[in-house]
Protein backbone atom coordinates (compact mmCIF):
# COMPACT_ATOMS: atom_id res chain seq x y z
CA UNK A 1 0.00 0.00 0.00
CA UNK A 2 1.39 3.45 -1.38
CA UNK A 3 1.35 6.88 0.82
CA UNK A 4 -1.54 8.00 -1.27
CA UNK A 5 -3.57 4.88 -0.99
CA UNK A 6 -3.54 5.44 2.69
CA UNK A 7 -4.37 9.24 2.54
CA UNK A 8 -7.10 8.29 0.45
CA UNK A 9 -8.13 5.39 2.95
CA UNK A 10 -8.19 8.25 5.35
CA UNK A 11 -10.02 10.25 3.60
CA UNK A 12 -12.81 8.11 2.64
CA UNK A 13 -13.10 6.87 6.29
CA UNK A 14 -13.45 10.14 7.23
CA UNK A 15 -16.10 11.17 4.71
CA UNK A 16 -18.10 7.90 6.10
CA UNK A 17 -17.96 9.16 9.50
CA UNK A 18 -19.42 12.40 7.84
CA UNK A 19 -21.78 11.21 6.35
CA UNK A 20 -23.34 8.62 9.08
CA UNK A 21 -23.29 11.89 11.56
CA UNK A 22 -24.95 13.66 8.71
CA UNK A 23 -27.70 11.12 7.55
CA UNK A 24 -28.34 10.44 11.44
CA UNK A 25 -28.61 14.71 12.00
CA UNK A 26 -31.14 14.79 9.84
CA UNK A 27 -33.77 12.89 11.60
CA UNK A 28 -34.44 15.44 13.55
CA UNK A 29 -36.01 17.52 10.90
CA UNK A 30 -38.79 14.80 10.38
CA UNK A 31 -40.72 15.32 13.61
CA UNK A 32 -40.96 19.18 13.18
CA UNK A 33 -41.74 18.94 9.50
CA UNK A 34 -45.52 17.58 10.45
CA UNK A 35 -45.04 15.07 7.67
CA UNK A 36 -47.21 11.92 8.22
CA UNK A 37 -45.90 9.01 10.53
CA UNK A 38 -45.41 6.51 7.31
CA UNK A 39 -43.61 9.23 5.79
CA UNK A 40 -41.67 9.55 9.20
CA UNK A 41 -40.91 5.61 9.30
CA UNK A 42 -39.99 5.06 5.69
CA UNK A 43 -37.25 8.33 6.75
CA UNK A 44 -35.96 6.17 9.50
CA UNK A 45 -35.91 3.19 7.95
CA UNK A 46 -33.80 4.44 4.56
CA UNK A 47 -32.11 6.30 6.86
CA UNK A 48 -30.55 3.27 8.60
CA UNK A 49 -30.29 1.27 5.32
CA UNK A 50 -27.97 4.56 3.88
CA UNK A 51 -25.95 4.91 7.43
CA UNK A 52 -25.23 0.88 7.11
CA UNK A 53 -24.11 1.15 3.72
CA UNK A 54 -21.83 4.17 3.62
CA UNK A 55 -20.07 3.28 7.06
CA UNK A 56 -19.47 -0.66 5.22
CA UNK A 57 -18.33 1.54 1.57
CA UNK A 58 -16.84 3.94 3.22
CA UNK A 59 -15.15 3.34 6.74
CA UNK A 60 -14.13 -0.30 6.77
CA UNK A 61 -14.19 -1.57 3.18
CA UNK A 62 -12.34 1.17 1.41
CA UNK A 63 -9.47 -0.56 0.36
CA UNK A 64 -10.27 -1.61 -3.73
CA UNK A 65 -12.22 2.56 -3.84
CA UNK A 66 -8.75 3.67 -2.32
CA UNK A 67 -6.99 2.22 -5.03
CA UNK A 68 -9.43 2.86 -7.66
CA UNK A 69 -8.91 6.54 -6.40
CA UNK A 70 -5.45 6.86 -6.30
CA UNK A 71 -4.79 4.70 -9.79
CA UNK A 72 -1.54 2.47 -9.97
CA UNK A 73 1.01 3.42 -7.93
CA UNK A 74 4.64 2.45 -7.63
CA UNK A 75 5.05 0.26 -4.50
CA UNK A 76 8.56 0.43 -4.31
CA UNK A 77 8.73 3.07 -1.43
CA UNK A 78 10.42 1.85 1.81
CA UNK A 79 8.28 3.23 4.95
CA UNK A 80 6.39 2.41 7.72
CA UNK A 81 3.32 1.36 6.77
CA UNK A 82 1.46 1.61 10.47
CA UNK A 83 3.15 4.71 11.37
CA UNK A 84 1.87 6.92 8.37
CA UNK A 85 -1.62 5.19 8.61
CA UNK A 86 -1.75 6.22 12.16
CA UNK A 87 -0.45 9.60 11.69
CA UNK A 88 -2.70 9.94 8.16
CA UNK A 89 -5.98 9.19 10.08
CA UNK A 90 -5.29 11.35 13.30
CA UNK A 91 -5.27 14.25 10.83
CA UNK A 92 -7.71 13.30 8.92
CA UNK A 93 -9.92 12.57 12.48
CA UNK A 94 -9.27 16.16 14.22
CA UNK A 95 -10.25 17.70 10.61
CA UNK A 96 -13.86 16.33 10.76
CA UNK A 97 -13.56 16.82 14.60
CA UNK A 98 -13.06 20.63 14.21
CA UNK A 99 -15.27 20.94 11.50
CA UNK A 100 -17.60 19.76 13.65
CA UNK A 101 -16.74 21.56 16.49
CA UNK A 102 -17.06 25.01 14.58
CA UNK A 103 -20.29 24.58 12.85
CA UNK A 104 -23.02 26.70 13.98
CA UNK A 105 -25.72 23.99 14.79
CA UNK A 106 -22.87 22.13 17.19
CA UNK A 107 -22.42 25.11 19.56
CA UNK A 108 -25.85 26.64 19.52
CA UNK A 109 -26.99 22.98 20.78
CA UNK A 110 -24.66 22.83 23.01
CA UNK A 111 -25.25 26.32 24.89
CA UNK A 112 -29.52 25.24 24.90
CA UNK A 113 -28.00 21.48 25.95
CA UNK A 114 -26.21 23.23 28.68
CA UNK A 115 -29.05 25.70 29.59
CA UNK A 116 -32.02 23.19 29.19
CA UNK A 117 -30.43 20.86 32.41
CA UNK A 118 -30.45 23.67 34.49
CA UNK A 119 -33.38 22.41 36.68
CA UNK A 120 -36.15 25.15 36.06
CA UNK A 121 -35.27 24.77 32.26
CA UNK A 122 -35.87 20.93 32.56
CA UNK A 123 -39.49 21.77 33.74
CA UNK A 124 -39.68 24.04 30.88
CA UNK A 125 -39.05 20.92 28.13
CA UNK A 126 -41.24 18.45 30.24
CA UNK A 127 -43.76 21.41 29.85
CA UNK A 128 -42.84 21.36 26.39
CA UNK A 129 -43.21 17.52 25.34
CA UNK A 130 -46.37 17.27 27.28
CA UNK A 131 -47.94 20.50 25.43
CA UNK A 132 -46.77 19.10 22.15
CA UNK A 133 -48.22 15.59 22.69
CA UNK A 134 -51.31 17.45 23.72
CA UNK A 135 -52.21 19.54 20.62
CA UNK A 136 -50.80 16.66 18.15
CA UNK A 137 -51.93 13.32 19.95
CA UNK A 138 -48.70 12.01 19.55
CA UNK A 139 -45.13 11.91 21.55
CA UNK A 140 -43.45 13.65 19.08
CA UNK A 141 -40.19 15.11 19.13
CA UNK A 142 -40.28 19.17 19.77
CA UNK A 143 -37.99 21.50 17.85
CA UNK A 144 -35.69 21.98 20.88
CA UNK A 145 -35.04 18.11 21.29
CA UNK A 146 -34.28 17.74 17.58
CA UNK A 147 -31.57 20.33 18.73
CA UNK A 148 -30.45 18.69 21.89
CA UNK A 149 -30.07 15.24 19.80
CA UNK A 150 -28.13 16.92 17.07
CA UNK A 151 -25.61 18.66 19.73
CA UNK A 152 -25.52 15.35 21.94
CA UNK A 153 -24.55 13.04 18.66
CA UNK A 154 -22.02 15.65 17.69
CA UNK A 155 -20.54 15.77 21.01
CA UNK A 156 -19.89 12.10 21.71
CA UNK A 157 -18.17 11.81 18.32
CA UNK A 158 -16.23 15.23 18.64
CA UNK A 159 -14.71 13.46 21.47
CA UNK A 160 -14.31 10.20 20.17
CA UNK A 161 -12.83 11.42 17.25
CA UNK A 162 -10.30 13.72 19.06
CA UNK A 163 -9.31 10.83 21.32
CA UNK A 164 -8.32 9.76 18.18
CA UNK A 165 -10.82 7.41 17.02
CA UNK A 166 -8.78 4.21 18.13
CA UNK A 167 -10.76 1.37 17.18
CA UNK A 168 -11.13 2.28 13.79
CA UNK A 169 -7.43 2.84 13.23
CA UNK A 170 -6.81 -0.25 15.19
CA UNK A 171 -8.93 -2.07 12.35
CA UNK A 172 -7.12 -0.09 9.64
CA UNK A 173 -4.03 -1.47 11.14
CA UNK A 174 -4.71 -4.63 11.50
CA UNK A 175 -6.83 -5.38 8.27
CA UNK A 176 -5.13 -2.95 5.80
CA UNK A 177 -0.93 -3.17 7.16
CA UNK A 178 -0.84 -7.12 7.63
CA UNK A 179 1.42 -8.78 5.21
CA UNK A 180 -1.76 -10.72 3.47
CA UNK A 181 -3.49 -7.58 1.87
CA UNK A 182 -0.43 -5.81 0.55
CA UNK A 183 -0.42 -8.33 -2.31
CA UNK A 184 -4.17 -7.88 -2.65
CA UNK A 185 -3.43 -3.38 -2.33
CA UNK A 186 -0.49 -3.86 -4.87
CA UNK A 187 -2.30 -5.36 -7.79
CA UNK B 1 2.98 9.35 -12.05
CA UNK B 2 3.43 12.94 -9.85
CA UNK B 3 2.31 12.37 -6.28
CA UNK B 4 1.26 15.93 -6.45
CA UNK B 5 -1.53 14.85 -8.90
CA UNK B 6 -2.39 11.71 -7.38
CA UNK B 7 -3.27 14.08 -4.27
CA UNK B 8 -5.14 16.39 -6.15
CA UNK B 9 -7.10 13.69 -7.36
CA UNK B 10 -7.95 12.75 -3.73
CA UNK B 11 -8.71 15.88 -3.43
CA UNK B 12 -11.55 15.70 -6.25
CA UNK B 13 -12.79 12.51 -5.21
CA UNK B 14 -13.71 13.59 -2.17
CA UNK B 15 -14.95 16.81 -2.60
CA UNK B 16 -17.18 14.58 -5.15
CA UNK B 17 -18.18 11.95 -2.22
CA UNK B 18 -18.60 15.14 0.34
CA UNK B 19 -21.55 16.95 -2.35
CA UNK B 20 -22.88 13.63 -2.75
CA UNK B 21 -23.26 13.02 1.04
CA UNK B 22 -24.81 16.71 1.00
CA UNK B 23 -27.16 15.72 -1.88
CA UNK B 24 -28.42 12.70 -0.27
CA UNK B 25 -29.47 14.11 3.01
CA UNK B 26 -31.26 16.03 1.20
CA UNK B 27 -32.86 13.72 -1.04
CA UNK B 28 -33.26 11.85 2.44
CA UNK B 29 -35.21 14.96 4.11
CA UNK B 30 -37.63 15.48 1.31
CA UNK B 31 -39.32 12.38 2.25
CA UNK B 32 -40.61 13.95 4.92
CA UNK B 33 -42.29 16.72 2.55
CA UNK B 34 -45.05 13.78 1.58
CA UNK B 35 -47.92 14.71 3.53
CA UNK B 36 -50.22 12.45 1.76
CA UNK B 37 -50.14 10.19 -0.80
CA UNK B 38 -51.41 12.69 -3.55
CA UNK B 39 -50.34 12.81 -6.71
CA UNK B 40 -48.87 16.60 -6.19
CA UNK B 41 -46.80 15.17 -3.13
CA UNK B 42 -45.24 12.63 -5.31
CA UNK B 43 -45.07 14.72 -7.95
CA UNK B 44 -43.02 17.22 -5.96
CA UNK B 45 -41.19 14.52 -5.01
CA UNK B 46 -40.31 13.03 -8.26
CA UNK B 47 -38.97 16.43 -9.74
CA UNK B 48 -36.45 16.86 -6.37
CA UNK B 49 -35.61 13.76 -7.32
CA UNK B 50 -34.96 14.71 -10.80
CA UNK B 51 -32.96 17.62 -10.09
CA UNK B 52 -30.91 15.60 -7.53
CA UNK B 53 -30.07 12.89 -10.24
CA UNK B 54 -28.89 15.57 -12.65
CA UNK B 55 -27.00 17.40 -9.80
CA UNK B 56 -25.16 14.10 -9.15
CA UNK B 57 -24.79 12.97 -13.08
CA UNK B 58 -22.63 16.55 -13.02
CA UNK B 59 -20.43 16.30 -9.58
CA UNK B 60 -19.94 12.27 -11.36
CA UNK B 61 -18.89 13.58 -14.68
CA UNK B 62 -16.66 16.83 -14.07
CA UNK B 63 -15.06 15.48 -10.00
CA UNK B 64 -14.21 11.88 -10.42
CA UNK B 65 -14.70 11.18 -14.32
CA UNK B 66 -12.61 14.18 -14.85
CA UNK B 67 -10.57 14.12 -12.03
CA UNK B 68 -7.36 13.78 -13.77
CA UNK B 69 -7.94 16.64 -16.29
CA UNK B 70 -8.59 18.82 -13.50
CA UNK B 71 -5.54 17.64 -11.41
CA UNK B 72 -3.04 18.40 -14.10
CA UNK B 73 -4.74 21.61 -14.52
CA UNK B 74 -4.37 22.34 -11.31
CA UNK B 75 -0.90 21.18 -10.60
CA UNK B 76 0.86 23.14 -13.21
CA UNK B 77 4.45 22.26 -12.83
CA UNK B 78 6.25 19.23 -11.97
CA UNK B 79 6.40 19.51 -8.00
CA UNK B 80 7.52 16.58 -5.81
CA UNK B 81 6.62 17.25 -1.97
CA UNK B 82 10.36 17.55 -0.16
CA UNK B 83 11.17 14.10 0.82
CA UNK B 84 13.84 15.76 3.72
CA UNK B 85 11.34 17.01 6.11
CA UNK B 86 11.46 15.33 9.66
CA UNK B 87 7.97 13.15 10.40
CA UNK B 88 7.19 14.65 13.86
CA UNK B 89 7.68 18.34 11.92
CA UNK B 90 5.68 16.80 9.46
CA UNK B 91 2.62 15.90 11.72
CA UNK B 92 3.20 19.21 13.76
CA UNK B 93 2.49 21.34 10.34
CA UNK B 94 -0.33 19.35 9.77
CA UNK B 95 -1.85 19.79 12.46
CA UNK B 96 -1.24 23.67 12.77
CA UNK B 97 -2.59 23.72 8.78
CA UNK B 98 -5.76 21.94 10.25
CA UNK B 99 -6.07 24.64 13.31
CA UNK B 100 -5.62 27.70 11.02
CA UNK B 101 -8.44 26.59 8.38
CA UNK B 102 -10.50 25.42 11.76
CA UNK B 103 -9.93 28.62 12.76
CA UNK B 104 -10.61 30.39 9.30
CA UNK B 105 -14.31 28.60 9.66
CA UNK B 106 -14.58 29.42 13.03
CA UNK B 107 -14.11 33.45 11.78
CA UNK B 108 -16.92 33.07 9.02
CA UNK B 109 -19.23 31.69 11.35
CA UNK B 110 -18.43 34.71 13.62
CA UNK B 111 -18.95 36.70 11.09
CA UNK B 112 -22.69 35.34 10.74
CA UNK B 113 -23.89 34.76 13.86
CA UNK B 114 -22.42 38.14 15.04
CA UNK B 115 -24.28 39.95 11.96
CA UNK B 116 -27.65 37.60 12.56
CA UNK B 117 -27.13 39.17 16.46
CA UNK B 118 -26.83 42.43 15.33
CA UNK B 119 -29.62 42.44 12.81
CA UNK B 120 -32.15 40.67 15.70
CA UNK B 121 -31.45 43.48 18.27
CA UNK B 122 -32.50 46.34 15.50
CA UNK B 123 -35.50 44.59 14.78
CA UNK B 124 -36.41 44.06 18.37
CA UNK B 125 -35.52 48.30 19.14
CA UNK B 126 -37.46 48.65 15.86
CA UNK B 127 -40.67 46.70 16.93
CA UNK B 128 -40.49 48.27 21.04
CA UNK B 129 -40.49 52.10 18.86
CA UNK B 130 -43.89 50.91 16.88
CA UNK B 131 -45.78 50.47 20.52
CA UNK B 132 -47.78 47.89 22.04
CA UNK B 133 -50.34 47.37 20.04
CA UNK B 134 -47.68 45.65 17.33
CA UNK B 135 -45.43 44.05 19.12
CA UNK B 136 -43.65 41.16 17.42
CA UNK B 137 -41.90 37.58 18.35
CA UNK B 138 -38.73 39.96 18.74
CA UNK B 139 -40.26 41.71 21.91
CA UNK B 140 -42.16 39.43 22.83
CA UNK B 141 -39.86 36.49 23.06
CA UNK B 142 -36.47 37.24 21.34
CA UNK B 143 -33.72 36.90 23.78
CA UNK B 144 -30.54 38.22 22.37
CA UNK B 145 -27.79 35.29 22.17
CA UNK B 146 -24.45 36.72 23.22
CA UNK B 147 -22.69 33.80 24.05
CA UNK B 148 -22.76 31.99 20.72
CA UNK B 149 -20.79 34.81 18.55
CA UNK B 150 -18.57 35.33 21.73
CA UNK B 151 -17.54 31.25 21.90
CA UNK B 152 -16.89 31.58 18.07
CA UNK B 153 -14.67 34.30 18.40
CA UNK B 154 -12.63 32.82 21.35
CA UNK B 155 -12.03 29.63 19.01
CA UNK B 156 -11.49 31.21 16.36
CA UNK B 157 -8.71 33.64 17.66
CA UNK B 158 -7.06 29.94 19.47
CA UNK B 159 -7.44 28.09 16.17
CA UNK B 160 -5.99 30.89 14.63
CA UNK B 161 -2.95 31.63 16.74
CA UNK B 162 -2.04 27.82 15.99
CA UNK B 163 -3.89 26.31 18.80
CA UNK B 164 -0.36 25.20 20.39
CA UNK B 165 -1.73 23.24 23.54
CA UNK B 166 -3.80 21.79 21.01
CA UNK B 167 -1.24 20.74 18.12
CA UNK B 168 0.97 19.78 21.39
CA UNK B 169 -1.63 17.53 22.83
CA UNK B 170 -2.53 15.57 19.80
CA UNK B 171 1.20 15.25 18.27
CA UNK B 172 2.18 13.67 21.81
CA UNK B 173 -0.83 11.34 21.14
CA UNK B 174 -0.43 10.32 17.76
CA UNK B 175 3.01 9.26 18.61
CA UNK B 176 2.59 7.55 21.41
CA UNK B 177 0.19 5.63 19.61
CA UNK B 178 2.64 4.91 17.19
CA UNK B 179 5.35 3.57 20.02
CA UNK B 180 2.47 1.88 21.07
CA UNK B 181 1.92 -0.07 17.91
CA UNK B 182 5.57 -0.77 17.39
CA UNK B 183 5.94 -1.92 20.62
CA UNK B 184 2.92 -4.42 20.23
CA UNK B 185 4.79 -5.71 17.17
CA UNK B 186 8.14 -6.23 18.52
CA UNK B 187 6.76 -8.41 21.27
CA UNK B 188 4.48 -10.30 18.70
CA UNK B 189 7.17 -11.28 16.74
Amino acid sequence: MTKNQIIAKAMLTTLGIYAAVAFAVNLRYGPANGGNRWALLLMIFVTAVAIFFVVRILVFNNDSLASKIVGPQDSGEDFDRSDYLIKAFSVAFTILALLFLCSSSTVRGVIKLLQALSLPNIRVWITDVIETKRITGNLTLTRYTGIYIDAFIKLIVITYLLSGARYITRWHLKNSCSDNTEGVNNE
Amino acid sequence: MNKMISLAKIMFVGLAIYLLIRTAGNVLMSIMYIRQFTLESMGTMAFNLTLSIAYVAAIVYFLIYKREKWARKLIAKDIEPDQALDTSLTLTMAFRLVSVGAGLYSMYTFVWSFSTLIRNLLLAAQSDQQGEGTRTFYTAAFSPDYLQPLLFLVLAVYLLCGAPHFVRWQVKKTIQFCNQHSDLNKDQK
